[in-house]
């Protein structure tokens, strides 16, 4: 019974107090991310590190809670296809519009008035 | 010890669970749903011209002309027909709220774990648990808008509202939209016959979803709240 409750174990994830560690793990990235951004001035290094930071909890969170890592390859192919095509979108848009966005004037009077 | 997650799905080409492969490529495209508004936030971030601002910003008279009361309350002169509007956003609270939706992650991961190993009573708790997180951090969303709004921000005050609002209110619709389906699978639990054979399934289902609000939310607090102007 033993080597069953192991087997799944590594099957299908980790053990509890390991998930509270990861839980603790991802709290003090969240603490440092907010040092990082209100309290220290990293200048041109503040983005990268933030992230870096978040890619690392992202993931985590993935790999370990939703178990891509325990899981069949095939939903770690899929969602990382997806993510990557959703990063494509975003750099699209950014890539299209940046630049032509009109900057609304703010108003400073009334036409034909 | 029995195992509900040890309940064979039907035999398939890929291997795996169909349903499973479903959840999957429907969290995949929302990836693509919420890139998309996240690209048009940050488009939008670099046009601002009106108040209210997200972070701290010198403007122009001009700029203050036709804006709310509560929005040019906000903005204080610094001489030569310059205005210095103070940011919107309040970091400090919606890191407590990021906090909460994290350990709500957790709390949804021990109910995953308690649902695959038949520990049922487990599997409740952390599933009330994981609820109840959910809605303190829509709390903390509803007191947030609610802020913004008497500072003069809502949906059609500026881009930055409505790009703003329409991100993290779809992202918030998608917690109540966990709370509610997890609530449904609480229930269930409670019935003589529980949740069945496939316990573990149905709860590793929503806890995929779960999860995957929480990543979109760890990328959002990024992106939003901590990267500055």
């Amino acid at each position: 019974m033993a080597s069953e409750a192991e087997h799944h174990d590594e099957q299908h994830g980790l053990q509890p107090m390991q998930y509270i560690q990861i839980g603790i793990v991802l709290t003090i990235i969240t603490v440092v991310e907010l040092a990082a951004s209100l309290w220290v001035d990293l200048g041109d290094a503040l983005i990268p590190v933030l992230f870096v930071l978040s890619a690392v909890k992202f993931g985590a969170v993935i790999s370990l809670f939703m178990h891509l890592r325990f899981d069949n390859i095939v939903f770690t192919h899929i969602f990382l296809v997806s993510l990557a095509l959703g990063t494509a979108v975003l750099i699209a848009l950014i890539s299209l519009f940046w630049s032509d966005v009109t900057v609304i004037e703010p108003v400073t009077g009334i036409v034909g008035g | 010890m029995a195992q509900a997650s040890a309940v064979e799905h039907h035999p398939t080409s890929t291997g795996t669970d169909n349903r499973k492969l479903l959840w999957w490529i429907f969290l995949g495209s929302e990836c693509l749903f919420f890139g998309s508004l996240l690209a048009t936030y940050l488009i939008f971030k670099g046009s601002l011209a009106i108040p209210p601002f997200p972070t701290d910003r010198i403007v122009d008279a001009a700029a203050l002309v036709g804006v709310s009361d509560a929005a040019r309350e906000a903005c204080h002169s610094i001489g030569n027909n310059l205005f210095e509007c103070e940011g919107i956003l309040d970091v400090p609270v919606t890191s407590q709220s990021t906090f909460v939706l994290l350990m709500s992650s957790v709390t949804m991961v021990l109910a995953v774990y308690g649902a695959q190993n038949n520990r049922l009573k487990m599997m409740k708790l952390w599933l009330l648990a994981t609820m109840l997180l959910g809605l303190a951090f829509l709390g903390y969303q509803v007191f947030e808008f609610t802020t913004f709004g008497n500072e003069g921000l809502n949906l059609s005050s500026n881009q930055f509202g409505a790009s703003f609002f329409m991100l993290t209110g779809f992202h918030g619709t998608h917690v109540a939209v966990g709370v509610l389906y997890l609530g449904s699978l609480l229930f269930a639990s409670f019935r003589r016959s529980g949740l069945g054979p496939e316990a573990g399934f149905h709860i590793e289902s929503a806890g995929l979803y779960w999860h995957f609000v929480d990543v979109v939310w760890i990328v959002l607090f990024t992106v939003l709240y901590l990267i500055p102007a």
